[in-house]
């Protein structure tokens, strides 16, 4: 069987080289053509041999056929396992050494691809196979979704050969798989793939893989959804091709971009810039020339800045290393104080004679009797050169000198604030065709007027990499321009990267042009507008500008968001207090550019608003487990607990790098009546500024007894009050408001165990049943509102609500129950809709329901069960049940008889209070086998 | 080369940005400023409206549609507004605008709204998947009920999931006594001013609710506390909160966005319909409904938070004598008109058609 089989792989191959020879196509192993069932029969009886005569050169073929077929099925970690059929019998390296030298000889003879790269040094005997093996499957994925992102790149760079596309994938790969990023250094082998997928629909073309085997690939490929989809999407993009002018068909001696026309040829001092601020004015700032180039144009290396120093405009007193002229390179930076006439605005100490002949006029602003300041796209003012306007512009004139009023009215200029002791501002908006009047009022101000062609986006707007930059369109949009002169004129000439000239008749005072499916690099424009009263022609152009721009792919979206995208800073549940973050209840998540570094800080400012403390540290990634995120504000709470306790605002702030600031605010709000703890003397203080139209009373709740009441006067609080461990809940009220603080007072400051952090604390309750319900929700609502203060405060206040919720639930539905709804897997809720009492169907449904986390959308499907199973006819009674079980927060009973009869009332239905706190479990339930579920 | 129309040339934009036909230029709007987002970012408000208006005079004036095209972007989550770095450019305002990464928020029925910007890309969906997405105007949705899988298949395409909860941003309840003592407060604790505030305006608490636009008005000689407007050099009118006495301004504070997001406007609205409720005037909003739809009209602009929960459920539609109206199923109508009651203490009025 091995040998025919070797027999017939020797005629396939040598008929796939043969075929592919005149093109340099290689042959690959895996394209041996056998089907499943054979290759299953023809390892088996390798297998047998291998173990019995060890490895035959009679059947090298054989070998490198299952040795590619196993390198096709590699997972990435192990590869040998793959090759065996029994396993073990691929351990001897005599073995492995001969299938290297065989794959070798596949090369010599027909062509085989050599695998290449990093990872082919260092695994240099599996690589073989691997490289036969074309696209192993545990790349496929990474491939797809690669050649998704590149598509439009490579729909361009498949016109120019087999070369460019290998390089390219491998260039534009962003490493986060080390593998692939292995798989792509085979640039030849991707770029036979992306060739081969682009002409798979070609009938007649002698093709790169087998077709079988490339049929075979795709639909492996195509398994997994995702890479389905990207790869169809690829391809369809791939083998749409562009049209391209070819060179041959442009006009001789025709302007090429690359040549770097829009180079100056001298470069230029600094400029002046400006801004307008909101509510502010203009504020007035530098543009410094481009000190890199000018060292490089003369030859001279950055170190030559290392004895010399600089002084920038307003900051007399320091000198600084002139090397941060290179930072400052083609930058703006405000300026403070404007620089006197003739004085250089960089001051330089320390340089050489040709070094300071070169620097000086780069450090100084040139003088004007006023200079033109033109509105960029994105908001900056930058000065125009010459000292000219045109129309449709919107400038800024700066002048030394009041300008005079009379010219100012006719040029239309309108005075703003001085941006600067003794200088002079004013804004000019220039329209779509400018007056005599005007214009002759500007050029008294030694402000010339251009007149001209223009041409702008439309539709679109081009992107640009810094303002001043050309204009950059993406392979996928249309260039679209709108192209128009600022006097009359009949027809436009346009002529694109100096082919031949197309003549544009004008229509509305302009002509709207498309440019389609230009190739990507740099392009131009040139346009010259006919005079009405010329008699059009060609050989005439007066008027004429050139718009350079360039067309480039567009960029992949993870890629490119990464540097651009925002993030978001988000609470679960929303709105929840400080305590709640830091206690862990509430979770923080940050949801932005994936595998960004994230930092983290917590602020804490005080009565007046200052900042108190600040804390920083830790650091999380977008999209890490919310886990993370808790421990690294658990490091904070724990560094800043006393900023914390006395703090009146607490804002926690995420940042990510360059792309700013997230953060949270936790306000304290500053009240006439408030408490102060002083932690060393463990002595509190009740500070009263208010206006005593009513005494002020003032209650207290033992921490170690959260419902036992302890009698404090208020003058005695007023005075300050000595605090006993473990502490003390106060509360003082006036006029209807209260103010509440929980005093945390540990035994020992310094915490020796874990078992610290816990309190001994007992529930006393009222005899009576409905005083004693009132009685805990009141404490409830008590303890819930206390601000912490003082050591551990925080959590003791949590532990606190805590026990008094789970023993407000325990006393409505009883201790076996809630036993159950705290264990909350579904055996014990099973067990627990046992327990709730009445109609059997009542249980169930509480059980089943999909019940919403918001109350006020639960209400009406549970008061409707309550109704429907008998079980309570009174909605409101329902919907009181329910508020106890999602929020006991919400309830309010009020004061005096009517509310123990409401307390009682609501008591008597024990089975309608199991079931909404069962309801209220199954969602508590959901969430964690959802998150069980996120997290597996 | 070819020579446009101006319809030629909305096709062709349209084409650019991801819209196959457009009927009208006002379709391009969000996703031209989606596109100027990603392409600008970091950038000021002005800037990105400036961005997409320009190139399309040739349709005409769009600023103030592109302005509340924006407004809707940054409330639905598509664009953020995020706080500036020290290092950024000088006179860079505090708050810069940054396009969401591709996001998505699963709703309880199934529907998934997609939110963010693909850089260079219209969306960051297979073209599969955003065949089924649509446009109701405010918010992209992808009508995909029956795909079990979506959730994972999204998040492997590299959108983040944005629970429900954490998108809709309602603020805590409390009562409007609450709320407003806390604003008072900070407003007392502003100095007195000294000189006049030129171009006020305030929204008066003592006008019907029911006609938002006529409570503007310069101040008169009552002494109360009013939400306003006041005029800035070189930048929108500012959100501000006065206590007049005397006839003149006593103490202001400027409204800013605050962390959770919410834009001036929103934080005055909230605060008016406080001081409406507290006057004894709350602001009302009117339910109709018949067998399977149901309307919300309302008289006074919504803050975001209460626009987003609304766009959850229905679409907003022009109003017959109101501000505008939303389109909500019927079963939705009492769950939502309860909330809107409670978080912006406002009354109902029902009507049955």
């Amino acid at each position: 069987m091995l040998d025919a089989t070797q027999s017939q792989l020797e005629t396939r191959f040598a008929d796939l080289a043969a075929m592919r020879r005149p093109l340099s196509y290689p042959v690959y192993s895996l394209e041996h053509g056998l089907d499943t069932e054979q290759l299953v029969e023809i390892k088996k009886a390798a297998s047998v041999e291998l173990r019995g005569a060890g490895l035959r050169k009679e059947h090298w073929l054989v070998w490198a056929a299952l040795a590619s077929e196993a390198g096709y099925a590699y997972a990435g970690e192990e590869y040998w396992p793959t090759l065996e059929f029994q396993a073990g019998e691929w351990r001897h390296n005599d073995y492995r050494d001969r299938l290297r030298d065989w794959f070798r000889r596949f090369h010599t003879t027909f062509r085989g691809p050599v695998p290449k790269g990093r990872w082919a040094t260092h695994f240099n005997i599996i690589a073989w196979p691997i490289a036969n093996a074309i696209l192993p499957r545990y790349l496929q994925s990474h491939f797809a979704r690669h050649l998704f992102d590149l598509r439009y790149e490579l729909a361009h760079s498949t016109q120019r050969g087999a070369e460019e596309v290998g390089q390219l994938l491998f260039d534009r790969y962003d490493g986060a798989s080390s593998r692939f990023s292995d798989f792509l250094q085979q640039t030849d082998l991707t770029a036979a793939i992306i060739l081969a997928l682009r002409d798979e629909d070609d009938g007649g073309a002698i093709p790169r893989i087998a077709p079988s085997l490339l049929r075979r690939i795709v639909d492996d490929l195509e398994k997994t959804r995702a890479a389905r989809e990207y790869l169809r999407e690829a391809r369809k993009i791939i083998q749409t091709g562009r049209v391209t002018v070819a060179p041959a068909l442009r006009s001789a001696g025709t302007y090429s971009a690359s040549a770097g026309a829009s180079q100056s040829a001298t470069i230029q001092g600094p400029r002046l810039a400006a801004r307008l601020i909101p509510d502010q004015g203009p504020a007035l700032g530098l543009l410094f020339p481009d000190f890199n180039a000018a060292l490089a144009r003369s030859g001279l290396q950055a170190s030559a800045l290392r004895t010399v120093r600089m002084r920038l405009p307003g900051n007399e007193e320091r000198w600084t290393p002139a090397s941060g002229l290179l930072t400052l390179s083609r930058h703006d930076r405000r300026l403070s104080v404007f620089p006197n006439p003739l004085e250089p605005v960089i001051a330089l100490q320390g340089a050489d004679a040709a070094l300071a002949a070169m620097l000086d006029p780069l450090c100084r602003l040139e003088e004007r009797p006023c200079w033109v300041l033109r509105r960029h796209g994105d908001g900056l003012y930058r000065q125009v050169v010459g000292g000219h306007v045109r129309s449709d512009q919107r400038y800024l004139i700066v002048a030394r000198s009041e300008l005079p009023t009379t010219d100012v009215e006719a040029a239309r200029l309108d005075p703003v604030a001085s941006p600067s002791p003794g200088i002079f501002a004013y804004r000019l908006s220039v329209g779509g065709r400018m007056l005599d009047a005007q214009s002759t009022a500007l050029a008294r101000l030694t402000i010339g007027t251009k007149t001209g062609v223009t041409v702008e986006p439309a539709g679109l707007s081009p992107r640009r990499q810094h303002a001043g930059d050309v204009a950059t369109w993406l392979s996928t949009e249309t260039v679209l321009l709108r192209v128009r002169a600022d006097y009359d004129t009949s027809a436009f000439v346009v002529r694109l990267d100096g082919t031949d000239p197309c003549t544009v008749t004008m229509r509305d005072g302009g002509a709207l042009l498309a440019f389609d499916d230009l190739p990507l690099g740099s392009h131009d424009i040139e346009l010259a507008a006919i005079p009405q009263q010329s008699g059009s022609s060609h050989a005439q152009l007066p008027a004429s500008t050139r718009f350079d721009f360039q067309i480039v792919a567009p960029q992949p979206w993870p890629e490119a968001m990464r540097r651009k995208a925002g993030f978001r800073l988000t609470v679960s549940p929303a709105n929840a207090p400080l305590e709640d973050v830091l206690a862990g209840r509430a979770q923080l998540s940050v949801i932005g550019p994936a595998d960004r570094q994230v930092h983290w800080a917590l602020d804490t400012f005080d009565a007046a608003g200052n900042p108190a403390s600040s804390g920083r540290g830790g650091m999380t990634y977008v999209g890490a487990p919310e886990t993370s995120i808790t421990q690294v504000i658990e490091q904070l709470r724990k560094a800043h607990s006393e900023s914390i306790d006395v703090a009146h605002r607490v804002d926690i702030s995420a940042s990510i790098d360059e792309l700013g600031v997230q953060l949270l605010r936790f306000p304290h709000v500053v009240e006439p009546l408030r408490w102060i703890f002083d932690a060393k003397r463990q002595r509190v203080r009740l500070i009263d500024e208010t206006g005593h139209e009513e005494p002020v009373v003032v209650t207290g709740l033992r921490l170690d007894a959260p419902l036992e009441k302890v009698a404090i006067q208020a003058r005695s609080a007023i005075d300050g009050v000595d605090v006993a461990a473990p502490g003390l809940l106060l509360n003082a009220r006036y006029r209807g408001r209260s103010q509440t603080a929980l005093i945390s007072v540990p035994a020992a400051r310094t915490m020796h165990s874990f078992a610290e952090l816990d309190i001994a604390q007992r529930f006393d309750l009222p005899a009576e049943s409905g005083a004693a319900l009132l009685a805990m929700i009141r404490g409830l609502a008590l303890w819930n509102r206390a601000r912490p203060l003082g050591h551990l405060a925080i959590v003791r206040k949590a532990t606190t609500v805590g026990r008094l919720r789970y023993e407000l639930a325990t006393f409505a539905c009883g201790a076996a129950f809630m036993q159950l709804i705290r264990q909350g897997d579904p055996n014990s809720l099973q067990r627990a809709q046992g327990m709730v009492g009445g109609s059997p169907g009542f249980g169930s449904r509480m059980r089943s329901q999909a019940w919403s986390p918001l109350l006020d959308e639960a209400v009406e499907s549970f008061a409707t069960y309550a109704e429907t199973y008998r079980i309570e006819a009174d909605r409101s009674q329902s919907s009181i049940a329910l508020t106890l079980a999602y929020d006991p927060l919400r309830l309010r009973f009020g004061y005096g008889p009517d509310a123990l009869t409401k307390a009682a009332r609501l008591l008597a239905n024990p089975i309608l209070l199991r079931g909404a706190h069962l309801a209220r479990a199954r969602i508590v339930a959901s969430d964690v086998a959802d998150t069980v579920a996120e997290a597996s | 080369m070819r020579c446009l129309s101006a319809d030629d040339l909305l096709m062709a934009a349209g084409g650019a940005l991801g819209i196959a036909a457009p009927s009208d230029v006002t379709q391009l709007l969000k996703p031209a400023l989606r596109r100027a987002a990603y392409v600008l970012a970091p950038a000021a408000r002005t800037d990105l409206v400036r961005f997409v208006v320009e190139p399309l005079a040739v349709f005409g004036e769009l600023r103030e549609a592109t302005e509340a095209a924006l407004d809707d972007l940054i409330i639905y989550g598509d664009i953020l507004e995020m706080r500036r770095l020290s290092q950024e450019a000088w006179g860079t305002p505090a708050e810069v605008l940054r396009p969401a990464p591709p996001t998505f928020v699963r709703r309880t029925n199934g529907d998934v709204i997609i939110l963010g910007v693909a850089g260079d890309h219209s969306s960051a969906l297979t073209p599969d998947l955003e065949a089924h997405l649509r446009d109701d105007g405010l918010v992209r949705r992808l009508d995909a009920r029956g795909d079990t899988g979506l959730t994972e298949h999204l998040k492997l395409l590299g959108f983040a999931q944005l629970s429900e909860q954490a998108w809709l941003r309602t603020p805590q309840q409390e009562s409007a006594a609450t709320y407003v003592a806390r604003w008072r407060a900070s407003l007392d604790a502003a100095p007195v001013l000294i000189n006049a505030v030129e171009d006020l305006e305030i929204l008066d608490t003592a006008r019907d609710p029911r006609f938002y636009a006529g409570r503007w008005h310069a101040p008169d000689s009552k002494d109360a506390v009013f939400v306003a407007r006041r005029p800035q050099l070189y930048g929108a009118r500012l959100w501000s909160l006065v206590k007049m006495q005397g006839g003149r301004p006593h103490r202001l504070i400027d409204l800013y966005a605050d962390d959770d997001r919410q834009r001036p406007c929103d934080i005055a609205w909230r605060i008016q319909a406080a001081l409406d409720a507290l006057h004894g005037t709350p602001q009302r909003l009117r339910a109709r409904q018949s067998a399977s739809t149901a309307w919300i009209d309302i008289f006074s602009p919504l803050p975001a938070f209460a626009e987003r929960r609304l766009a959850l459920v229905g679409k907003k539609i022009a109003g017959s004598k109101c501000l505008y109206s939303y389109e909500v199923p019927t079963d939705h109508l009492a769950a939502e008109t309860s909330a809107l009651a409670a978080m912006m203490w406002m009354t109902i009025d029902k009507e049955i058609e």
